[in-house]
Parts: structure tokens; sequence; C-alpha cells
């Protein structure tokens, strides 16, 4: 085993630790838990069976297992981008209700006195 | 007839003094939204006789409006201006537009400057002004001479057909959309816009990247 290997493994590791860590503590649900045990177990089977993913690669019409790699790690953050971009929105968008309701709620309440 | 004057200001401390007085001969109720200023604009506009809407955060010029219109609309006001707090716009101009509601039947008018006055402003904005105004008529089928003019008067009844989501300056465009698509009845006057100094320091607006913005939304249908 390479020193490499050895530290995806430990990677992994406390990357699942933490993962159940959050779960038991209700910072995360089971949706994202079982994401993240997917990802870092997936992780963990092409660190210790690396031909895995080259086997992968060539049945979806890849040459090489890093491309495969690399094109889900794009598609990955692709999506993480796009999901934080409309969540960003989603919060912008609340702020501004609430900003907006606040000033109107003090100019009401300025009123009545 | 009840009109609400909203005034928009972000940190206009040195001008919104001399607008809210400047409006006195509006015989109108001067409202200002205070967009999360870090100035005194909040507290000069009050001493100068206006009744002040405070957003806690800055969330932009159409977020202001919207709050100030919003406001007008809860308290029974007949008619709502929209008047920027820099001093480009002329109290006496939004005193005629006001004249024009009591002897014609419109819902909008809209402010503008390109009905044959002659133009003041700095070379680059009036390029920018006249691309937004191709561009809302290719993108948008939108006729208006200068749809990003912020001088507007509009009866209050008509509030809840044109409320606008957006909270920057694209705001102008979808007011214009909202104007067209209910099929209200708009007029146009020509208006002059006062650029100074102050003005001329303040960021060129509305900016190229808008044109991008307002493709992108009537891509999704959303304009």
């Amino acid at each position: 085993m390479t020193a490499f290997q050895i530290i995806i493994i430990f990677i992994s590791g406390y990357s699942i630790f933490k993962s159940v860590y959050k779960l038991i503590k209700k910072e995360i649900g089971w949706a994202l838990f079982a994401l993240w045990l997917s990802v870092w177990l997936f992780v963990l089977v092409i660190n210790f069976f690396p031909l895995s993913i080259t086997w992968l690669a060539n049945s979806v019409g890849i040459g090489r297992g890093v491309d495969l790699i690399v094109y889900l790690a794009l598609l990955i953050v692709f999506y993480v981008i796009f999901k934080t971009h409309l969540r960003i929105k989603c919060l912008e968008k609340k702020i501004s209700r609430l900003v907006s309701a606040q000033a109107l709620k003090k100019a009401n309440e300025k009123k009545v006195e | 007839m009840n009109v609400a004057v909203i005034v928009p200001a972000f940190n206009e401390s040195r001008k919104i003094g001399e607008v809210v007085k400047n409006l006195a001969v509006c015989d109108c109720s001067i409202i200002v939204v205070d967009d999360g200023s870090e100035d005194e604009t909040a507290k000069i506009a009050e001493q100068n006789g206006a009744l002040v809407l405070r957003h806690e955060v800055n969330l932009g010029q159409g977020a202001a409006l919207r709050t100030g219109s919003q406001y007008a609309y809860q308290n029974n006001f007949d008619l709502i201006a929209h008047f920027d707090a820099d001093g480009q716009h002329s109290a006496e101009d939004l005193k005629k537009m006001l004249n024009i509601f009591k002897t014609d039947k419109v819902d909008a008018l809209l402010g503008s400057r390109f009905m044959g006055q002659s133009f003041s402003g700095p070379i680059v904005k009036k390029i920018i002004l006249k691309l937004a105004k191709i561009f809302s008529k290719l993108i948008l089928q939108l006729q208006y001479s200068d749809p990003q003019n912020g001088l507007r008067i509009f009866r209050a009844n008509i509030f809840p057909k044109i409320i606008w989501q957006n909270d920057d300056y694209l705001h102008c465009t979808e007011i214009l959309c909202h104007l067209k698509k209910n099929d209200l009845a708009v007029k146009e006057f020509p208006m002059v816009v006062l650029y100074d100094e102050y003005s001329s320091t303040k960021k060129v607006k509305p900016k190229v990247s808008m044109g991008l913005k307002i493709f992108w939304e009537k891509l999704l249908n959303r304009l």
C-alpha cells in the first residue's frame, strides 16, 4: 500500500466519522448523510481497487479512469455552484421581504403613536 | 388628489434635504425610503418634513421603491410618484405631471429625456440609454422613449398589477413590462434631468451589464 492510499483512507475515514457525528447531532438529514457516505465509500473503493475506475470508465466510453473522475468532479462542482446560487437568490428574496416588512411595520407603529 | 412621492435614498445626505424642500411645491406627502444608508440621510430627510421608512440593510433602488409604494398603497393614497434623491429630477416637472392626472384618464405617466428636448448629461450615459431603448424595443417590444427613466407617476389602484420583484435597477424595465402586459393607459412626459457635479461623480447607471440581465430574465420568461 502506498503513502497516498494511506492518506486517502484517513481522509475518507475522518469524513465518514464526521458525517455520522453530524447525523447523530441532527445537523444534517438522512439524504445528505447518504450522499456523503456514498461519495466517501466510492473514494475508498477506488483507493483499494484503482483498476476498478478504469473498468468503469471504459464501460461508459471514457478512455482513462482519471478522466472519468475529473468529469464527475466537474459535474458535481457545477451542480453545487448552481444549487448554492439558487439558495443565495432565495435567501436574498427572503431578506428583502423581511427588511421591507420591518420598515413598513415601524412606519405604521410611528403613525399610531 | 392624495399624492405620495416616494424618494429612495442611499447615502444621499448631501442632497436629500434640498430634494425634500423642493418637493414642497407639489403639495404631496413625501416618503423617503432610506435604503440602509450609513450617513445622516434619514435624519436630514425627517428634519425637512419627510416621512422616513428605513431599510436596515441596503437592498437596492427597486426594493426601496417597492417598500415606499407598498406603504402608499396600504395608506390609501390616490397617486404614487417615484422621484430620485440625488437632485436630478425637478419638482416642477413632477408638478406638471401631477396636473395631467387631473385632466387625462391615464394609469401611469412616465418621464422621458428623449422627446425632443436637449440632453445635458454625459455622452457615455446618453449612448447607454439609447442602447437600452433599442434593446428594450427589440427584446421586450417596449415602445417607450426612455425605459430607464426613474421619474414616474401611477394610480395607486394599479400597484398590485405592476408590483415588481427586482430589487436593483432592473425594476424600471420590469414596471414597463407589467404596464404593457396589463394593457394600462400609459403616457410619456418630456422632462429634463439635471446633471450636476454631484450626480456626475456617482456611478453611471444603468450599467451595460443590465442589458445582459434583461436578456436573461426574458429568456426565463420573468419579464
